[in-house]
């Protein structure tokens, strides 16, 4: 990609006629990259799309790669969690009280005898149901207003980001939890406090970008051919913005696990006996001096999961950046 | 023109066009009270300085200023006025009955979409239909404007195209829809000298092909010159000048065209230092009393710099905005 896109510059090799430059002399290329004489159209603007090649390069991101399938095979396994023969989680065995990991019980038995793997598993499939559905949420809140606020400008546009101001003075955690708090103890009502969290952020990430997109000169072109306004939202700005947006969103998520987490920690999400990772690290935390081991497994868990994220936003970033790319 | 007797009646009249643009604290003019007129077939330049008005003007015509532009006047279309036309209206115009190609092809094209896509939508916008129809319009007009292999470019993104292949991209893009006005706004102001010939001589032949009529925004009268049939003149948001493009080069009526015709490089020997008209073009919110070029002009008696000046008729279907038209002889010194 990178030799072609250099040749390209200076020779177009589908002129079709009165070519100005000899295409087999090589010392006239030579002086045009010296800046002996630079043609005006030089191409400033040869953006390559994000989704050409995406799957090529974040391949090349090996612990990108690695941390894309532990998550992909935690999401398999914790979908699957009824059909793949773990114990029942919430099954109690009272004679088996903070027994450590062994070939029966693979990270061993918490403090009512229950099966710490079955209950990690299941509890995967909580803490990931909540991040997922919260980053959802925030999305669907936040992209349209977004391209509102970018595209209106004026008043919309100062009204919604005086709003999201407000909302992100707050620490989020402690606008999560009164927001859950309001709401009542349960995991979708966590997700959609977390949604509202970070809602705001998306927001003015959306917004941003749609003004520097906004300008843009195929935007204007598109308007002069006459699409429609929504067509032209939907084609022409949101696609030119999604790339940062994914990005923003797998971070986020990594960001929503742990805030699930905390939020279950102090009893707000998933109520007992069913387990999340933060209800498993308050069980766990009680036990501190009989079993303080019992803590690594869920804060273990959680916090690869949300370095997973982490990582996979980075490999993201640096597979859709469109800016630096090929130079 | 009421002159042309025999010619058919203009397919695009523009009668007294001004654009205004408000901002929080006052009101600029920057085109005041333009007209000119365009025939089927027919090519008009409208040339000028920087700042003269020739783009907001155009764009003017396709609605496609910023909401804190105020339009008046009169613009019409085959019969239709365009001057405060819904923008639903003006949507079914824009690329159907008019287009326009802007002087950047780097930045026309959505980077994130095939060649392919993007002139298929354009077709589709106007003309609906199926996908195949479509894409086989879009390699018929790839074909039609030069570009090689046009099944295989169809799938490509735009940053694998060159400048002037963008632009041939673009020209293309706005003809999808055959139609019967194209703006060109600059189209070869970005490219370089002989891909500037190669479009120029594309967008010439499209015409006869396509029988449409061009409006050629352009700040060089050498491109005029060879596409050209009329010249308009703006200077400091007004037509100084309308004229059949072999009598404005013969015998320019107004003393800004012939300091135009007279700074170019041809027009002096060589190694000569080029000459120019002495002064600025006037920002619009300071414009001087009377005519609007009296300060630079040589010609300019005590009349002219109290009393403005209208657009005048004069006979060969030309148009003058000069009290001194009549006993001036202004020969363009080539």
């Amino acid at each position: 990609m990178t030799d072609w896109d250099s040749r390209n510059r200076d020779v177009d090799p589908f002129l079709t006629s009165g070519d100005n430059r000899p295409l087999d002399s090589t010392l006239e290329i030579e002086r045009t990259t010296e800046g002996f004489w630079t043609p005006s159209a030089l191409p400033s603007h040869d953006t390559v799309p994000a989704h050409v090649g995406f799957w090529k390069r974040f391949r090349r991101n090996k612990v990108a790669m690695v941390a894309a399938i532990y998550l992909v095979v935690l999401i398999v396994v914790a979908l699957l969690a009824k059909h793949i023969g773990l114990q029942d989680p919430n099954l109690q065995n009272l004679t088996e009280i903070n027994h450590k990991p062994s070939g029966a019980h693979w990270l061993g038995q918490d403090d009512l005898g229950r099966d710490v793997f079955a209950r990690v598993i299941y509890g995967a499939r909580v803490s990931l149901e909540a991040s997922f559905l919260a980053v959802a949420l925030a999305l669907i809140i936040a992209v349209p207003l977004g391209l509102l606020a970018g595209f209106s400008g004026g008043w919309i546009d100062q009204t919604l980001m005086r709003v999201s101001d407000a909302f992100q003075v707050i620490p989020a955690l402690v606008l999560a939890l009164v927001i859950s708090g309001i709401l009542g103890p349960s995991t979708t009502n966590v997700a959609i406090a977390l949604a509202i969290v970070f809602a705001p952020g998306f927001v003015r990430l959306v917004r941003g970008q749609v003004i520097g997109v906004r300008e843009e000169t195929y935007v204007e072109a598109s308007r002069s051919i006459g699409a429609k306004p929504l067509f032209i939202i939907r084609k022409r700005v949101l696609h030119n913005v999604a790339s940062p947006l994914i990005v923003q969103a797998a971070v986020t998520a990594g960001f929503a696990l742990l805030a699930e987490a905390s939020l279950s920690f102090l009893g707000l999400g998933v109520q007992a006996p069913d387990a999340s990772w933060g209800t498993m690290l308050t069980r766990a935390f009680s036990q501190v001096y009989d079993a303080g081991w019992l803590l690594w497994i869920p804060g273990g868990a959680i916090a690869i999961t949300v370095l997973a994220f982490n990582l996979i936003g980075d490999g993201l970033r640096d597979a859709l950046g469109t800016e630096t790319r090929g130079a | 023109m009421s002159t042309n007797r025999t010619a058919p009646a203009p397919l695009l009249d523009v009668t007294d066009l001004s654009v205004a643009f408000t901002s929080h604290k006052d009101t600029v003019t920057v085109v005041d009270r333009v007209s000119f007129s365009v025939r089927a077939g027919e090519t008009l330049g409208i040339v000028g300085e920087s700042g003269s008005g020739k783009t907001v003007s155009s764009l003017a015509l396709l609605g496609l200023l910023p909401a804190s532009a105020t339009i008046t006047g009169s613009a019409t279309f085959d019969g239709t006025q365009l001057v405060g036309m819904s923008d639903r209206k003006m949507r079914d115009v824009r690329g159907n009955d008019m287009s326009v190609i802007f002087q950047e092809p780097m930045t026309s094209l959505d980077p994130s979409f095939t060649i392919g896509n993007q002139l298929a939508e354009a077709y589709r916008n106007h003309r609906g239909g199926a996908k195949k129809a479509a894409q086989d319009r879009a390699t018929e007009m790839l074909r039609l404007v030069g570009i090689p292999e046009p099944q295989r470019r169809l799938g490509e993104y735009p940053h694998s195209f060159s400048g002037g292949m963008r632009q041939r991209v673009m020209i293309a893009m706005a003809l999808i829809c055959s139609p019967r006005l194209l703006i060109a706004d600059e189209p070869t102001t970005a490219l370089d000298v002989t891909i500037q010939s190669q479009i120029l001589e594309l967008l010439k032949d499209l015409q006869t092909e396509l029988g449409m009529a061009i409006i050629f925004v352009t700040h060089d009268l050498g491109v005029v010159a060879s596409v050209c049939d009329q010249v308009a003149v703006m200077y400091a948001g007004q037509v100084i000048e309308q004229s059949p493009v072999d009598d404005f080069f013969a015998d320019p009526l107004h003393p800004y065209s012939a300091g135009l015709l007279d700074s170019m490089p041809q027009s002096v020997a060589k190694g000569e230092r080029l000459r120019m008209i002495a002064g600025t073009v006037p920002p619009p919110n300071r414009l001087p009393v009377g005519c609007r070029f009296n300060p630079r002009c040589r010609y300019a008696l005590e009349e002219c710099t109290t009393t403005p000046q209208d657009l005048e008729e004069v006979e060969g279907g030309r148009m003058v905005r000069c009290m001194r038209h009549a006993d001036l002889t202004l020969k363009a010194t080539t």
